[in-house]
């Protein structure tokens, strides 16, 4: 059975298990470039990169934040995941030394992706998995009601 | 790290925030280059072709969403620091 491609289900991985999801990201050469991001619900940057990966798809400069891991180089991003329904631009963030420690969790592991993306769609979990999935048209018309009536 | 440009930028942003947010509708996209603003747009490819048009590479643009908050500091929790 093909799987349904609006939707991610990713079993636990690393040491600990963290959940993840997988993205892609538009280069400014209009290549694309794929990315395994640890999903961190308490995060409030939308996603943190590379500085590799920033010089590849920085599409324009930014505010830098400070964290406990220094400071986060800021900078707007093009998502390339129209299955999932988002292919717009997004202010997203770069720093090695957050890299450097998703990797020690797990090796593939290229990142962090914070809850400004993953309010994007529909995201959830259970024992085995994390899922997300492209917001329900449903959703899209009440979110989209409420918005106008305040 | 991103060099002078950038820096010359983030401090024109964090002195120009206030007005950035009360004097563009939210939402729209102010760009900043040389520490003053100078060009602002309703879509993010309207205004990377305005500084393109006006000599500017859009990659080296500080830009802005009026009305967004950019977290000037912030901690990550679940994974830990290297030191």
């Amino acid at each position: 059975m093909t799987p349904d491609p609006s939707e991610q289900k990713n079993p636990y991985e690393g040491n600990p298990s963290r959940a993840w999801i997988r993205i892609r990201l538009e280069a400014f050469n209009g290549s694309k470039v794929e990315l395994k991001l640890i999903a961190d619900t308490g995060a409030p940057f939308a996603f943190v990169v590379s500085s590799e990966v920033l010089g590849q798809c920085n599409q324009g400069d930014g505010p830098h934040a400070n964290t406990n891991f220094g400071i986060l180089e800021g900078a707007w991003f093009r998502l390339a995941l129209p299955e999932l329904g988002l292919t717009q631009k997004l202010f997203g963030y770069a720093s090695d030394d957050v890299v450097t420690s998703t990797k020690l969790n797990r090796a593939d592991f290229d990142g962090l992706a914070g809850l400004p993306l993953l309010r994007l769609l529909e995201y959830g979990g259970n024992a085995e998995e994390f899922w997300i999935r492209k917001v329900s048209e449903t959703i899209t018309q009440v979110s989209w009601r409420n918005s106008r009536t305040g | 790290m991103r060099g002078e440009e950038h820096d010359l930028n983030q401090a024109a942003y964090r002195k120009l925030e206030a007005d950035i947010n009360k004097e563009y509708p939210y939402g729209r996209f102010v760009g900043i280059v040389g520490g003053q603003i100078v060009a602002d747009a309703g879509d993010f490819d309207e205004l990377h072709s305005f500084l393109r048009k006006e000599g500017t590479d859009p990659r080296n643009a500080f830009i802005v969403q009026a009305g967004h908050q950019y977290p000037e500091s912030a901690v990550i929790f679940v994974i830990e620091t290297m030191s």
